[in-house]
């Protein structure tokens, strides 16, 4: 979403002001605040406050005696809810699921949507603005649309299933076809993020590679790609985030297919066992190992492209 | 302002918004019991079709009670969960709609209302399965609408020109299945949805031996009985033979394969009739009802759905509530409105006669619906729901996954559905017994 | 200096532009689908091939659709644009305005709150949704247009973007003189950082807009009455119905047309504004 360098953005000097008069500062200070406060109100009611519950939250779970028709009693069990999700094989396979999907996904989309970046960007290219525009039409249809479309052209009957060597709704093809659908729907906006990027290199570091004889593709591949690296990580870091949180497309398979389980991913994990099982302490302890998960691939690969980039 | 005026869009969404906002304030979190005209408020959330036809007319005819509908997501995709965290969150409707399945669930959030007492009088006049069903445990929790007991409907016009006899037992129905795909090697008899638990289910009550029990205070969990192994078994063969489908009931698939005469026979529920005549109206005067085959003769089957609607234990307009459910559940109109949109199957007695006499009819053939389905809710052995039903459902599906490519069989995924049945309840605290008692 | 012979120019013109073709035709056929789709009628959509076409119905299509439980469908629409319209307008502005004063303003908590707003662009929003019901559960605002339209108004990235831009194309200078002129720091925000920024808040707002509009698992969660539904979550219900009752197939896909449409609209419009506002944010 950004094609901006974390660095490039570190490096910009602080506001200035040193010899601005006290009132001066105080009143910058004054107005900074009162700026600042609708969104640090919204991003505490909506983002910590609900952090700090899902933890409190999953540190009790629900108790029913007899035949459970009076209703639960609380129980406080500290990490017990942690062990029973990272005991659960259900959880383990909804992470197996979506580290595979990632695995798969990310190099796929993101390579493509370079590709296409690049042959957009590339000096031989006749109507640009038609085939940005219709790559990039995906990305305006929501995710639930998307799903939809898909799974009804992976029924059969639809004419797609006649040409594909597996059941895009089986076992073994589920995966796949949702590898498909998302990459379907973020591959046009990744290209435009890598296309605009592209934009941005000098273009006397192009017309000295060109001096030297370099052709089209020597060109893209050791000039321009090298160049746009910073935002080609920072998509891996966001596709990474947004991977791990894949809901909505086997969500709406689940109506079509036996393949997609009712915890097929880790958020589908959450939500069976929030609102389907009612278990709000499992629920909860999941959701703060999912966001830990989170947090922990995002460090890494924000370490890795501080490391590569240097 | 700038930013409004870069994007000319802005300017009408802002005063659409406006008017949005009123009428978004006014949905926000009203909780009167009376509305400006002094009439009681009721709330109920429900997915039943035509459920604001049967409100309105209500309301129509009782101006002291205001009946208010909020059309959720069916149960099991979503119903169930909206309602059950309502429940915990303490800010329930009046009424809440359940499943005789669902019922139980519902009750684990120890938020309904006890009704024993104000439907006492009604007894006699339900189904016994129908009023089984919203008795879990003793009690009565909810009110009984309607009942789905299960039945075979099979193309008469083809099974006549082919000379298959109309199976009664399940041996038979084998052969008519032998004899279906010996006829036209691309149809089949039936579908058998493997993603489908209350089907599932529905097909092993027929075998006389319920899932859950009440013993004593404990639940006792009976999955993999003895009846429901066989149903299994008998199942697993004929997909391994393969001599039914295994496309889900309503998807893609199965419309057409019905459209294209690929599918011979169909088995349903009360509620299929609509489900036929809506999506292949060509097919009329060629499909026939009739009692589901039985193990050995033994007159029996299942029953696949059915809704009952209960009151919420902190509501505070409990009796006009109870009002409306009795008048949902029993007065004569009801069923004359149901007939205008679908062939209902009331569970209570006096209202299906109503509605038989209200059917027009003029799509199957053979014998009369009415009275095939009256037989079949005559026939339905006892069964009790226990409180993680529906999530029984989804794992007995989850577990059934692997029959179609053979990974996995309809016993063994009975028997992990046991497992899983049993472990899930003790999870939540209490005792359970395993097996036949 | 070298020019490519003019052979191999040819050949690589033609495999770019296969090639782009190929991506174009991908990501357009199933978009070509909903269209032919939507002109089916039950019966047809289940028997005719997926380019052919049955019998035109889209006029019954769209009448059913609109007439659909007394067109709720208009009323999904209406808070779709709702929801991400004016919660984008609201949240682009709010975003702007802590950019800005991050950016250009000394306060206290400054780098406390650009570290927590950061580490908030990676907390999984599927994450928040159950907590967020149940808060809202007790606050009795569970179900209702405020339970959707204010957690999403938080854009922890926008606020990140909003800062790049107003370090980008708010000259330090410009304020300055702006002080010595003797001019609030509200008002400098109002009447120059702000209009400075604008390429940079509209490509905020789209993408603001777009994820709002995508946004599935909070309205899910917190919305039980349809009429407050926004259109994805209202075709999914909708679509949750189809195997009792087949009928609701072609309004599903008729629905699902209409709201790819005013996006892809929106995008097509303001292709360029958005454009500019990332390629300004790419130079500097």
């Amino acid at each position: 979403m950004t094609v901006l360098t974390p660095e490039r953005a570190a490096s910009v000097p602080a506001p200035a002001g040193s010899g601005a008069p006290a009132r001066g500062r105080r009143g910058r200070g004054r107005a900074g605040l009162v700026l600042v406060a609708p969104f640090a109100l919204l991003l505490t009611a909506t983002v910590l406050v609900p952090i700090g519950y899902a933890l409190y939250l999953s540190l009790f779970t629900d108790r029913l005696s007899g035949l459970g028709f009076s209703g639960p009693t609380q129980a406080f069990v500290a990490l017990g809810n942690y062990a029973g999700v990272l005991t659960d094989s259900a959880f383990h396979a909804s992470l197996g699921n979506v580290a595979l999907f990632v695995v798969v996904h990310i190099p796929i989309m993101l390579g493509l949507a370079l590709l296409l970046a690049l042959l957009i960007d590339s000096a031989v290219v006749r109507l640009r603005r038609l085939w940005s525009l219709a790559v990039f039409l995906p990305y305006a249809v929501p995710t639930v649309i998307t799903g939809l479309i898909w799974a009804y052209l992976y029924s059969p009957g639809s004419g797609l299933t006649a040409l594909l060597p597996i059941d895009p709704l089986g076992k073994t093809g589920i995966l796949p076809s949702i590898v498909n659908i998302a990459t379907w729907q973020w591959v046009g906006y990744n290209m435009i993020i890598f296309y605009t990027a592209l934009q941005a290199v000098p273009r006397d570091v192009l017309e000295a590679a060109r001096a030297d004889g370099a052709g089209g593709f020597r060109t893209a591949w050791s000039v321009k790609v090298p160049m746009i690296r910073p935002t080609m990580f920072v998509a891996l870091v966001f596709t990474v985030i947004g991977s791990l949180q894949l809901f909505t497309e086997p969500l709406v398979l689940r109506g079509f297919t036996g393949s997609v389980t009712s915890t097929w991913s880790p958020s589908l994990y959450v939500y069976e066992a929030a609102f389907i099982a009612n278990d709000y302490g499992r629920a909860a302890a999941a959701s703060v190992l999912l966001a830990l998960v989170s947090a922990l691939l995002s460090a890494l690969v924000m370490r890795l492209s501080n490391r590569r980039s240097r | 302002m700038t930013l409004r005026e870069s994007a000319g869009l802005n300017r009408r969404k802002f005063l659409s918004a406006t008017a949005g906002l009123a009428a978004g304030g006014l949905l926000g979190g009203c909780a009167s019991t009376t509305t400006a005209s002094g009439a009681t408020r009721v709330r109920i959330w429900s997915w039943l079709t035509g459920m604001d036809k049967y409100v309105a007319g209500f309301n129509a005819a009782h101006p002291d009670i205001s009946v208010e509908l909020n059309v959720i997501a069916t149960g099991l995709k979503g119903g169930y969960a909206q309602q059950t965290n309502a429940l915990r969150a303490h800010n329930a409707p009046d009424i809440l709609h359940a499943e005789y399945q669902g019922l139980p669930q519902l009750l684990t959030t120890g938020g309904l209302r006890d009704l024993t007492g104000d439907l006492a009088d009604l007894e006699g006049g339900y189904s016994p399965a129908a009023w089984a069903g919203v008795r879990p445990g003793g009690r009565t929790w909810a009110v009984p609408m309607d009942l789905a007991p299960m039945v075979l409907y099979y193309r008469k016009d083809l099974f006549d020109r082919h000379g298959i006899a109309v199976p009664r037992t399940w041996d038979e129905f084998r052969a008519a299945a032998q004899a279906v795909k010996q006829a036209d090697p691309a149809a089949r008899v039936t579908t058998f949805p493997l993603n489908d638990g209350s089907f599932f289910a529905g097909m092993c009550w027929q075998a006389g031996e319920p899932w859950w029990r009440v013993d004593g205070g404990s639940w006792r969990v009976d999955i993999s009985g003895e009846g429901t192994l066989r149903t299994a078994d008998y199942w697993q063969g004929m997909i391994r033979d393969g001599l039914v489908a295994t496309a889900p009931t309503g998807d893609q698939d199965w419309i057409g394969a019905m459209h294209t005469g690929r599918l011979w026979g169909l088995l349903g529920a009360s509620w299929s009739v609509g489900s036929l005549v809506k999506s292949i109206p060509q097919d009329k005067n060629r499909w026939a009802v009739t009692t589901m085959p039985t193990w050995d003769g033994v007159p029996a089957n299942g029953v696949q759905g059915g809704s009952a609607f209960a009151v919420s234990a902190e509501s505070k307009v409990p009796d006009a509530a109870v009002k409306f459910l009795r008048w949902l559940s029993t007065d004569p109109a009801v069923a004359k409105i149901g007939t205008t949109f679908t062939t209902p199957f009331p569970g209570y007695l006096p209202s299906r006669d109503v509605a038989r006499k209200a059917y027009k009819g003029g799509y199957f053939l053979g014998d009369p619906v009415y009275d095939v389905l009256d037989e079949a809710a005559r026939r339905v052995p006892d069964w009790t729901w226990g409180p993680n039903a529906l999530r029984i459902f989804s794992t007995v599906v989850d577990r059934m996954s692997g029959v179609k490519t053979g990974s996995a069989t309809l016993a063994t995924a009975v028997r992990q559905t046991q497992a899983d049945a049993v472990t899930a309840l003790r999870e939540r605290g209490l005792t359970v017994l395993e097996g036949k008692a | 200096m070298t020019q490519s012979p003019v052979g191999s120019r040819w050949t690589s013109r033609t495999v770019v532009h296969v090639l782009l073709v190929l991506a174009a035709l991908y990501a357009v056929l199933p978009l070509v689908w909903l269209v032919t789709s939507a002109t089916k009628s039950v019966g047809d959509f289940s028997t005719t091939g997926a380019f052919e076409f049955g019998q035109f119905n889209l006029g019954a299509n769209l009448s059913a659709l609109f007439t659909q439980e007394n067109g709720v469908f208009l009323a999904w629409i209406r808070n779709s644009l709702l929801y991400a319209g004016l919660g984008a307008v609201l949240g682009s502005f709010i975003c702007a305005a802590c950019g800005y004063a991050i950016a250009k303003l000394d306060f206290p908590g400054r780098r406390a709150l650009f570290a927590v707003t950061l580490a908030g662009v990676l907390v999984p929003t599927t994450a928040l949704a159950l907590p967020l019901y149940l808060l809202a559960s007790q606050l009795h605002v569970v179900g209702t247009f405020w339970a959707v339209f204010v957690p999403l108004l938080t854009n922890p990235f926008g606020v990140y973007l909003a800062r790049v831009y107003a370090e980008a194309a708010v000259p330090g200078e410009v304020l300055e003189a702006a002080r010595t002129d003797g001019a609030g720091e509200l008002r400098t925000f109002f009447t120059i950082g702000l209009p400075m920024m604008r390429p940079g808040l509209v490509t905020i707002f789209l993408f603001q807009f777009v994820g709002i509009w995508n946004n599935f698992f909070l309205p899910l969660v917190m919305l039980t009455d349809p009429k407050l539904f926004p259109m994805s979550l209202g075709l999914y219900q909708w679509s949750t119905r189809v195997t009792q009752f087949p009928q609701y197939n072609p309004l599903v896909i008729t629905g699902s047309l209409l709201a790819v449409l005013p996006l892809a609209a929106a995008f097509v419009l303001l292709h360029r504004q958005w454009r500019s506002g990332l390629a300004a944010g790419s130079v500097k």
